[in-house]
């Protein structure tokens, strides 16, 4: 492949990379006559379609894949450093305080929000009073949550969030008694079915 | 970013697809959320691999380990690959993939855009492979003592791809060539080496490789037409 100096162009003066962008169309009237060009067209197209069997064996050739031991070791590491976040306080007793962690609290919600069709919960910040409720008080715990959601593109935006506060509500306080003093709702992303 | 053909991704997903499609019964749990179908009773689960990327990244980013799996099987395999043919040793590369992740899982939380941690996960492996490359440069490797590991060192450090080949000759002429690309590509300086893999093996855009090895477009663009124009004189014997 004839070359000139500068080695991102050839040595007729064209640019490599602007002349491997159009491999795939036909040859210009200058690459007809070009001995450069044609040269490296034979060149590129050659290594093009290596290059793509070679990506496409690779994704699927068993000796390119990481062994087993990789994920097991990567996913030890992330349970032993599961972020449970602060704990929220459920009831005080005489025996001592129930509490939540932030982490199970998000994972109830996300799937009380992702019971819904169309809703796909994402990331959920809680805000408690970290004081909680007093030595038996039959008070429950207040939060105010505030969650990201991607709905799909064919539910109807308002009527949506009302069952997503109402099914969050519900499912949070059968489970933990809580009650959601406030539920604050950030639609990001709508989706197509 | 297309969601059927994300950079880096091993297998394209369907677009669009919701529950309901092709679903199973059972509880959801944190593996994706379980759907109602009209018949509040009729719930339904819906995989993660139904759901789109951000939202899995978003709830990895809070803390649930089941997304971050989801996200080690989708890219684990183009990370090893792409630091297996920077680094030409296998365990070195599965041992980058699994630093690459563990940081991940460190830095997730305090990721503002969800859509970066693809390149992020790149970037990261990226700069592993070179600064481990710059380290062999200054410590030469040693003579393997007869009687030490070094058999095993070898194995690992074999020529890549070896693949049990089909008995046709073209491909066996295909394999061969893919083998002759392999093996010219380890002779390609690491830089250019990492910016021609990026776009022609993991299909990033310039701009994303521009930010992924943390240089100007202009250079990228540069350092890929060099690597093409080595690679393609380099295969012409076998044209």
């Amino acid at each position: 492949m004839a070359m000139n100096n500068d080695h991102s162009r050839l040595g007729c003066g064209r640019e490599l990379d602007e002349f491997w962008a159009s491999i795939d169309e036909p040859p210009t009237a200058h690459e007809q006559s070009c001995a450069d060009c044609q040269s490296a067209r034979n060149s590129l197209y050659h290594l093009a379609a290596v290059t793509e069997s070679m990506r496409e064996r690779d994704k699927i050739d068993p000796e390119l894949q990481p062994g087993s031991r990789v994920k097991e070791a990567i996913m030890l590491v992330a349970r032993a450093e599961i972020r449970r976040g602060k704990k929220t306080p459920l009831k005080r007793t005489s025996l001592g305080a129930i509490e939540i962690s932030e982490q199970a609290l998000v994972a109830l919600i996300r799937f009380a929000a992702s019971t819904l069709p169309g809703v796909r919960a994402r990331r959920c910040e809680i805000h408690a009073d970290n004081r909680g409720p007093a030595l038996d008080s039959p008070t429950p715990t207040e939060v105010r949550i505030a969650l990201t959601v991607a709905l799909s593109s064919t539910v109807k935006i308002p009527e949506t969030l009302a069952l997503v506060r109402e099914r969050v509500g519900t499912v949070v306080e059968a489970q933990t008694s809580i009650i959601m003093k406030q539920i604050d709702i950030v639609v990001e992303d709508l989706y197509d079915v | 970013m297309d969601e059927t053909k994300a950079p880096g991704r091993e297998h394209p997903r369907q677009p669009g697809k919701d529950a309901g499609d092709e679903s199973f019964p059972g509880m959801g749990d944190s593996q994706g959320g379980f759907q109602q179908d009209g018949d509040p009773d009729a719930r339904v689960w819906m995989p993660l691999d139904e759901i789109d990327e951000v939202t899995i990244i978003n709830r990895a980013q809070d803390g649930d380990v089941e997304a971050f799996e989801w996200l080690i099987s989708e890219y684990q395999g183009g990370l090893y690959r792409l630091c297996l043919r920077m680094l030409n040793d296998r365990s070195e590369a599965e041992d980058l993939v699994q630093e690459t992740f563990i940081s991940a899982w460190r830095a997730l939380p305090d990721l503002k855009v969800p859509q970066a941690f693809i390149p992020w996960l790149y970037r990261t492996a990226t700069n592993k492979c070179l600064d481990l490359l710059r380290t062999r440069k200054r410590r030469p490797e040693q003579p393997h003592d007869e009687n030490d590991s070094g058999q095993e060192s070898a194995e690992s450090r074999t020529s890549i791809g070896k693949g049990p080949l089909a008995d046709p000759a073209s491909e066996y002429e295909n394999q061969a060539q893919m083998r002759a690309l392999s093996d010219l590509l380890q002779t390609v300086p690491p830089g250019p080496r990492a910016c021609w893999l990026l776009k022609e093996v993991h299909e990033f855009s310039y701009r994303d490789i521009a930010a992924i090895v943390q240089l100007p477009e202009s250079t990228v663009r540069g350092r890929i037409a060099r690597a093409k124009r080595f690679l393609a004189e380099g295969m012409e014997p076998w044209r």
